[in-house]
């Protein structure tokens, strides 16, 4: 038998590209300008608040633009907006750019923005009267990211803040896209043994092990029932706002598999858990707008745009029950929902209403973050401003200060 | 003892005398953001609310001083922020002119007690934390797990249409953030407009941990003094003094902490208890309804309780599933019971057991983190992270002194407070603070009472050191003593009514909140003794460090406060004297001020010690501020 070589030309050429590959560039994802202008705009308004006596609420709305800069894949952008952050949220900011590069490939740059992450949880301890939380939300970021690294070490050093429910949950959803498929069986059980343990954190990170399991098994008919049934027979009693969270996303995945009947019935059940509520306005039109979106996705957008209108109408209705400063949230929901449905048009319009809502209060405050939310969603949305709502969305930067 | 001579390089003048201010009267809501200052003396004509979006700041040494009697008062509604951040040694004082009328060539720093509460409102701040009211007003009621939707009615406060706005507290943000205030006394309040009920000395309804409060005090109040429903806020040295109901009432859910406190039981008026004598030391409220989430859960360390052993009620009362955690505590002259079980708080709730939930008894013997399932949020570690260890109800590592009450350690001795495992010193043979002095028994409300005419709240005896600490979890300051204050080193110091009334003692040394604990012993102590006049003896004491280690005395001129080695470098260095701990991690600096020294010292020092068992082989003691007193 004649022994045949593998070709070592071919054999150099993978190796290059597999060089080539493991040292992709650090650098922000392509994307159109008009996003990243609009998060320049967030962040140079929030920006504009002064650090004495507004540092919290300075550093808050700016975290809020560098979660928006993460994900939309702008790397360079967060760790240029990061390093202008004045307390604790810059640690936890560092430590979110870090999980964005172990998520996307680059563990050099993950472990140096860990160690900056590290730097800033000793001078967090010393902030507010040594609120310690603060310092405890840099840990709880920093431990997630070493847990996915694997680095057993480090964990523990972070101790126990990886417990919080937030940072399970996360690493629920790791779990679920990564287990080998031959371990659905053995997953399952994990996940029975939790929703009997009846600890709720354990419940709902199992719950979120369900979810996704049931997006990547959805074409296995009998796992995907398994998961159905697991998430809306729980035993345990969830807050609503929470069985209309997994409902929404069991619907998007079946609507994900093109499973509009499954969707629609799904979306259905959620609409009736949300009429069982008893809701204030301001939180009422966001929920409204989300089961619009899911009609949308599984197909139904005729009633999707029917309820959307509703909730616009329920807006209007309660306008004068909802304070100034919460109206800008209800439209950017409604805004969001619009584009979602395709309607560029009626998003548009909703989203400049959101920045009018948003310049009622007569303080720069409430103005500088709804304006940075404003352009976070849009960017996000991938709702292109008109030449219009750019004019406007700059005069409002430009106009923040005093009386903040 | 070491002797040493203090560098006259740490010389720094004080802030002059009181200077003449210009009255503003306020009496328009404040929708548009706006600053209070110092050279201003503000004057509340109504209820004022601070509008949400609306940010009130109010500088160092400001003073609110309302009319008598009026009804001024002062509402920070949701959205809104206040930011009243005094210091020691320039408070924000919120008070009455009556009050204004006893000092002494217009100086905050001095006055005169009187028998007196309701002479103007309060401060009132709303949050959007979570709570767990259940019928927040009109026909809408909220849903018994918590939702950002559950909201309640501000007690004390007029709303002009159902589910008015400004009136509403909370949400669904336990990170909520509604300002902060720092050394703020609050002065003979609890006045309400238009209302049958009375005002607390602060209300903080669904306040989230974002709110910085730190140094806040109550002197004579009409209601409460402190109350809080729901929300995560966390409280660090306050001081409540002579209140007409409950010195410090939690309600709703609350799931903060708190550490560094003195309830010093008395009388504000001639009025029945409830409106004038003191009632409870403590009055906790699981949740509105029993079986409501979140229910209070919460931690207390270190707080001296000084009962009125004739009329006060009880030092700890318990209601509706409240689970709390007093550690590290002082309880001394109480008029009733240490623990009370009253189960329901007589508006509606069901009690302990209800539904489901856990019964009293097992409340004291179910571990912190079993999360009740009935009504549960479906993340509670996140809501609620204040009790670390132990069961759900405790009081351990107490100091108990003259509670002579036939029934008074009755339930905490059924629940098993005074097991050996607890830690409790119960009944100490001696006083466990430094000195205080009470007034005659007078007859007020119909009730034979007193009032504390002079307190050294310093421990003493059994106080001087606990067995265990708080955690070192960056919000608690590991401590190993019982009682609010360190030994020898008082946080009353500059800014408070009880010093300027001459009822608590001044001092030259304040202490600053900075220390790298031991794993082993908590955060070492300096404090000091002397007026630093020129000529006289001075002396500064370490104590609970290593022992037979050496340390470094630093002295600065000003305040650096830099994150260093696990704690807070508080001086920026001047100068350095090395010093060598004995076997009791002790050491006294002691000397004479020199004649030359300026008339007046003003300077910071914290000693660093060898210590392997510090955070990074240090510790730290916390800052002292040393100025001529």
């Amino acid at each position: 038998m004649a022994h045949l070589r593998f070709p070592r030309a071919l054999l150099a050429i993978g190796l290059l590209l597999q060089a080539c590959e493991s040292k992709k560039e650090f650098e922000n994802f392509e994307i159109a300008k008009w996003k990243t202008d609009l998060l320049e705009v967030a962040f140079t308004g929030a920006s504009k608040y002064p650090i004495d006596p507004h540092i919290k609420s300075r550093s808050k709305t700016q975290s809020e633009v560098v979660d928006a800069a993460l994900e939309l894949d702008q790397p360079l952008i967060a760790q240029r907006y990061i390093a202008s952050i004045a307390n604790w949220r810059a640690g936890v900011g560092y430590a979110d750019l870090a999980l964005w590069c172990f998520e996307n490939g680059f563990e050099p740059e993950c472990r140096r923005y860990l160690a900056l992450a590290e730097e800033r949880i000793e001078g967090a301890k010393s902030e507010g009267a040594g609120q310690g939380w603060r310092a405890d939300r840099i840990r709880a970021h920093v431990a997630r990211v070493y847990r996915l690294l694997e680095d057993d070490e480090q964990v523990a050093k972070f101790g126990k803040a990886i417990e919080e429910a937030s940072e399970q949950v996360h690493l629920s959803k790791v779990l679920a896209d990564t287990i080998p498929a031959s371990q659905f069986d053995d997953e399952i059980a994990r996940v029975e043994r939790a929703l009997e343990t009846k600890e709720f954190d354990a419940i709902r990170a199992a719950l979120t092990t369900c979810v996704h399991l049931y997006d990547r098994f959805y074409t296995d008919a009998a796992k995907r029932e398994q998961l159905h049934a697991l998430v809306t027979e729980s035993k345990t009693k969830l807050p609503l706002e929470i069985r209309i969270d997994f409902l929404l996303e069991l619907s998007d995945a079946a609507s994900r598999h093109d499973d509009k009947d499954e969707a629609a019935r799904i979306v259905k059940s959620t609409t009736g858990l949300l009429h069982e509520g008893r809701w204030l306005p301001e939180n009422e039109v966001p929920l409204r707008a989300r089961v619009a979106i899911a009609m949308a996705r599984a197909g139904d957008p005729t009633r999707a745009r029917s309820e959307l209108e509703t909730t616009e109408q329920f807006y209007e209705d309660k306008l004068d029950t909802i304070v100034d400063i919460y109206r800008g949230q209800c439209l950017r929901a409604i805004a969001e929902a619009w584009q979602a449905l395709g309607d560029h048009t009626r998003a548009l319009a909703a989203y400049a209403r959101a920045a009018e809502a948003g310049t009622l209060n007569p303080n720069s405050r409430p103005r500088a973050d709804d304006l940075a939310a404003t352009c976070c969603s849009l960017a996000i949305t991938n709702c292109e401003p008109d030449a219009a709502l750019w004019k406007r969305l700059e005069e409002i930067r430009d106009g923040l200060g005093d009386p903040w | 003892m070491k002797n040493y001579a203090i560098a006259s390089a740490v010389a720094f003048a004080l802030s002059g005398a009181a200077m003449a201010q210009t009255e503003v009267k306020v009496s328009s809501d404040i929708a548009t953001s706006t600053t209070w200052t110092a050279n201003n003396r503000y004057n509340l004509q109504k209820q004022i609310y601070v509008l949400p979006g609306a940010t009130l700041t109010i500088q160092p040494g400001t003073i609110i001083a309302s009319d008598t009697n009026l009804g001024g008062s002062l509402a920070v509604t949701r959205g809104a922020k206040i930011i009243a951040q005094g210091t020691a040694e320039q408070p924000i004082i919120f008070t009455s002119k009556a009050d204004v009328a006893t000092w002494t060539g217009n100086d905050p720093k001095t006055g005169t007690w009187r028998e007196a509460a309701n002479e103007w409102g309060n401060l009132t701040i709303m949050g959007k934390a979570y709570i767990s009211e259940d019928i927040p007003g009109g026909s809408r009621v909220n849903s018994p797990s918590p939702s950002a939707s559950n909201v309640g009615t501000m007690e004390g406060l007029t709303p002009t249409s159902a589910l008015d706005p400004n009136v509403l507290y909370g949400g669904g943000d336990d990170n909520d953030d509604s300002g902060s205030l720092s050394h703020c006394s609050f002065r003979y309040g609890g006045k309400v407009i238009g209302l049958g009920n009375e005002l607390n000395g602060l209300s903080l309804g669904g306040i989230g941990r974002g709110t910085d409060i730190d140094h806040v005090e109550i002197m004579n109040n009409v209601d409460d003094g402190i109350e809080i429903w729901g929300g995560t806020v966390n409280l660090k040295y306050v001081s409540i003094w002579n209140i007409g109901d409950d010195s410090f009432d939690v309600d709703q859910g609350w799931r903060g902490k708190a550490q560094f406190g003195l309830i010093a039981q008395g009388y504000s008026l001639d009025a029945a208890q409830g409106s004038g004598v003191g009632d409870n030391c403590f009055e906790t409220d699981g949740a509105e309804q029993s079986d409501y989430q979140p229910v209070t859960t919460a931690s207390i360390y270190n707080f001296t309780v000084i009962g009125e052993p004739t009329s006060g009620d009880h030092g700890t009362a318990w209601r509706d599933n409240a689970r709390v955690h007093y550690r590290n505590c002082i309880f001394m002259d109480l008029g009733e019971q240490l623990v009370k079980a009253d189960n329901i708080d007589g508006d509606g709730g069901k009690g302990y057991g209800f539904n489901g939930t856990l019964s009293w008894a097992a409340t004291w013997t179910t571990d912190y983190n079993v999360y009740s399932t009935v009504n549960a949020p479906s993340n509670p570690a996140m809501f609620y992270q204040a009790q670390t260890s132990g069961k759900l109800a405790e009081l351990r590592d107490c100091v108990t002194y003259n509670n002579n009450n036939g029934s008074a350690y009755s339930e905490a001795t059924a629940r098993g407070v005074f097991a050996s495992s607890n830690n409790n010193i119960q009944q100490a043979s001696t006083m466990p603070i430094a000195a205080m002095t009470r007034s005659s028994i007078q007859l007020k409300g119909g009730k034979p009472t007193t009032r504390l005419t002079m307190l050294d709240p310093r421990p003493a005896g059994d106080a001087l050191k606990s067995v265990g600490f708080a955690p070192a979890d960056g919000f608690f300051t590991p401590s190993q003593y019982r009682g609010g204050f360190a030994p020898g080193i008082s946080w009353l110091t500059g800014w408070t009514a009880s010093e300027a009334y001459g009822i608590t003692p001044k001092s030259s040394y304040t202490p600053i909140d900075a220390g790298a604990p031991s794993s082993a012993t908590g955060v070492p102590i300096l404090s000091g003794t002397g007026t630093l006049a020129p000529n006289t003896p001075f002396s500064f004491d370490i104590a609970n460090a290593a022992p037979n280690t050496g340390g470094l005395l630093i002295i600065g001129a000003t305040r650096l406060d830099l994150p260093f080695f696990g704690g807070v470098l508080v001086p920026f260095p001047l100068e350095t004297l090395s010093f060598l701990t004995n076997a009791n991690g002790a050491q006294n600096l002691a000397g004479t001020v020199p004649a030359s020294a300026p008339g007046n010292l003003d300077f910071y020092m914290q000693a660093w010690i060898i210590d392997a068992t510090g955070p990074q082989g240090f510790t730290a003691t916390n800052g002292v501020r040393a100025t001529r007193s």
